[in-house]
């Protein structure tokens, strides 16, 4: 160790004499490598990571146009799929401002039991974050799921319109929370009889699409809902 | 006692050394897991916003509930006897592993890898071998007990199953801290206590025990704290029906099933709260002891 | 002397027994993956307990499926791109914060250590929602740096070095207070390489960590070509229903560099200190 100095310049100014009484420039690497290299190795990452995290902060895209799960079909309903790329034309959305995301890869049965299932978890951030706009499955599943909050009142007044358009197509549970209703109120809308099982075929069995209940995009699941019966 | 007095140079360089290494971790922790900590604590008072209605304020009316609740101190109890199987079986299977296969023996990176496996496999595959274990009819252990054992539907051995499967995933992990540890001890102690004629169980409690001490109450805290916030062992076992499951689903098990399952997510946070207090005051208590029984050199 | 080294072949006999008997153990939900990988789906789900070894020939062909099916060059990178980053930050910030925790005095040590040992009793899944709201805010979905994101700091890693700092002579300190180097050298070159196998294994756990977390992978890369290998063979596992064979397949091949990385961390520790060596 130096004696001379215990601050900063003093250790720097030994170590470059240290090092310059190293014959040989690869013996020299060597030396700072030996000594080093988990500062070297930490701080090249740290510049890596920084100047990517900086670059994706300003480009990446951070929003959505519309965000939906289509739950429990092995159909191909995922992002640049048929049905998304028609959808995406029909409401003529700008993609490189915010995006459109359909996730066709998420199997969960709220009638069967949820408990541990990453794909139900995912469910939850999603729509817990506000993230969620809409998710469609199986009538059954999704109105039961409905009970428990996390898909929107139908009679609120953020869907007025679509409530309008389709009021006649909604399905109704009871909430498993008594103090907000006792009654059944309305928590999805059936679309069995839409394109999307007569044209596109992503689900067989009867189906129905439910609303984040802290979604901001309702007006994209209302384009989505006139797409579907265009 | 507190009384102040002025740092001495040398106090005052060490303390700004000391707070600029830890102030990375201190300010990701906070960013990370204390600010949504507080929010989790702020949701505990609230009744939470059920189709997209907002949080609205409810005192401490989610604690009221949830003292009153049998299911969640029922839960309790659970998550204390899966600690009191997990914890000391855990470590002392693990302790005596490692302490094995820190001797010179062949094929130690062989067995080293083995004891990890369990740590890798996918938990599909340990839930399925477990379940093929504890199976009523065809089970392997009703086979070669020639009994009709109900290993996880009946309350009454249930916990100890699935405590079982427990011991059985976290002997890796202990094992490879335990041997972390030994690699810390200097050979010199054992060389010495050789020459004395000192037997090897004599050396392992008159050396590895005392010198190891600060890795073993490290894994007794981590693996205390682990084990009362157990949650996934219960899922992958036993089904929503299974008649056992009152008598060992975890307190965690329990907030999963209101955050998640029911999105009752104020009373949900209750017991998160509840919980966490409960380990703190177990965790006080630990790091209490730790002045009496551990030996640093 | 003759009874002695009789006394130590039968210990080493009975160490060895208790090896085996736990190695058998703990390989056989491993070899159950294994072995219902290479089994048709009738054979796996058959009831017969003792149905162990597939009848029909043993189906290696699985494998070839299942490793055309996913894209696990790609799956592999995200993952091990992933633990790389998690395992260099989590060892940086550990190894720092463990060392004044375990070293040195500072105001509100106990209260900052408090503070990581609280961490450990939270429930992770509450960090989650608001960590994933942080991640999209900064434009970082489907990203690298996304994934690493909730693994930058750890309280176990710091819990963990702070107990190695602690074992540590007292006097290896004090003799390089003398030689003049200030706590930044002390720390790195006197220090820090005295407490390598804590830090290994801070490394094989965060590395194993992050290979088996599912959530927050499949959350944050929602899409398959930004994913980790966990989430990746959920997210697609979907398309077998219930294949068993191929679900155990993938996840045999998904382990495998897994167990590499652990077999290269597991050889630091033979190289740690070569001066123990305790027996029993």
């Amino acid at each position: 160790m130096d004696k001379k100095n215990g601050r900063f310049s003093g250790w720097w100014k030994a170590e470059k004499d240290k090092i310059a009484g190293i014959p040989g420039t690869s013996k020299k690497i060597g030396y700072i490598w030996e000594y080093y290299k988990l500062w070297i190795i930490g701080i090249v990452f740290g510049i890596w990571y920084i100047t990517f995290a900086v670059r994706q902060y300003t480009t990446g895209l951070k929003d959505y146009w519309c965000f939906m799960i289509f739950a429990n079909t092995y159909a191909d309903a995922g992002d640049h799929s048929e049905l998304w790329e028609d959808y995406v034309g029909y409401a003529g959305f700008d993609l490189t401002e915010k995006a459109v995301h359909f996730d066709a890869a998420s199997y969960f049965d709220y009638l069967k039991g949820v408990t541990g299932n990453s794909y139900f978890e995912g469910f939850v951030a999603y729509a817990d974050s506000g993230t969620l706009d809409a998710i469609v499955m199986g009538r059954d599943s999704l109105t039961a799921l409905g009970q428990t909050g996390r898909l929107l009142d139908l009679n609120s007044p953020e869907c007025a319109s679509i409530r309008e358009k389709y009021g006649d197509r909604f399905l109704y549970a009871v909430p498993l929370d008594e103090e907000y209703s006792t009654e059944e109120i309305p928590v999805c809308i059936d679309i069995s009889d839409s394109r999307l099982v007569r044209e596109y075929g992503i689900y067989s069995e009867p189906c129905a699409l439910g609303i984040g209940a802290l979604s901001d995009n309702v007006e994209s699941v209302e384009l989505f809902l006139d797409f579907l019966f265009e | 006692m507190k009384e102040k007095r002025k740092m001495t140079p040398r106090e005052k360089n060490e303390a700004i050394w000391g707070l600029a290494f830890v102030a990375p971790t201190i300010i990701g922790l906070i960013i990370l897991n204390f600010y949504p900590a507080i929010n989790t604590v702020w949701q505990s008072f609230c009744k939470t916003g059920d189709f997209g209605k907002g949080n609205t304020f409810v005192g401490i009316a989610n604690y009221q509930k949830a003292f009153a609740d049998p299911e969640i101190w029922q839960s309790l109890i659970n998550t204390i006897k899966y600690a009191i199987i997990e914890v000391p079986f855990g470590v002392v299977i693990a302790l005596l592993l490692a302490v094995f296969l820190n001797g010179k023996i062949k094929g130690v990176s062989v067995f080293r890898t083995i004891f990890f496996l369990p740590m890798v496999c996918a938990p599909a595959a340990v839930a399925m071998v477990w379940k093929w274990l504890y199976n009523q009819q065809f089970g392997l252990f009703n086979n070669i007990l020639h009994a009709k054992i109900a290993w996880i539907s009946d309350p009454k051995i249930a916990w100890i199953s699935v405590g079982i499967i427990g011991v059985w995933s976290i002997i890796g992990y202990n094992m490879v801290l335990f041997i972390s540890g030994l690699k810390e001890i200097p050979g010199d102690y054992y060389e010495a206590a050789s020459i004395d004629g000192a037997s090897g169980i004599n050396q392992f409690f008159n050396i590895t025990v005392p010198l190891l001490s600060p890795t073993t109450f490290f894994i007794v805290q981590t693996r205390v704290i682990g084990a009362l916030t157990i949650f996934d062992l219960m899922f992958m076992v036993m089904d929503k029906t299974n008649a056992a499951l009152p008598k060992v689903q975890s307190t965690v098990y329990v907030f999963y099933k209101y955050t998640f399952d029911q999105g009752n997510k104020g009373y949900g946070a209750a017991i998160v709260m509840i919980l966490v207090a409960f380990i703190m005051l177990v965790t006080v208590i630990m790091q209490r002891a730790e002045k009496r029984f551990v030996f640093y050199n | 002397m003759e009874s002695a080294s009789t006394k130590d072949t039968i210990r080493k006999i009975i160490v060895y027994i208790i090896l085996v008997i736990m190695a058998f153990i703990m390989l056989v939900p491993f070899a159950w993956m294994i072995l219902t990988a290479l089994k048709t789906n009738q054979e796996a789900i058959s009831v017969d307990p003792f149905y162990i070894f597939p009848h029909s020939g043993w189906h290696w062909e699985t494998f070839g499926e299942v490793w055309k099916s996913y894209n696990f060059v790609l799956l592999y990178k995200n993952t091990l791109l992933m633990i790389l980053f998690r395992v260099i930050c989590a060892c940086l910030t550990a190894t720092m914060a463990g060392y004044a925790f375990g070293r040195l005095n500072f105001p509100g040590k106990n209260f900052l250590f408090s503070l990581v040992l609280i961490q450990m009793m939270i429930p992770s899944t509450i960090f989650i929602i608001p960590q994933y709201l942080m991640v999209s805010s900064l434009g970082w979905l489907n990203t690298t740096a996304g994934l690493v994101f909730p693994g930058i700091v750890t309280a176990f890693g710091t819990y963990l070095l702070k107990t190695g700092y602690q074992g540590l002579p007292k006097d290896l300190e004090e003799a390089a207070g003398i030689d003049g180097c200030n706590i930044g050298q002390k720390f790195l070159l006197i220090m820090m390489p005295l407490t390598r196998s804590s830090m290994v294994s801070l490394g094989i756990f965060t590395a194993l960590f992050a290979f088996k977390d599912l959530m927050w992978p499949m959350i944050v890369c929602s899409s398959v070509e930004t994913t980790t290998l966990a989430a990746g063979l959920a997210k697609a596992q979907g398309q077998y229903g219930s294949n068993y064979p191929q679900m155990m397949a993938s996840a045999v091949l998904a382990v495998v560099p897994m167990i590499v990385i652990y077999i290269i961390f597991q050889k630091q520790f033979v190289e740690g200190i070569a001066t123990s060596g305790g027996k029993l």
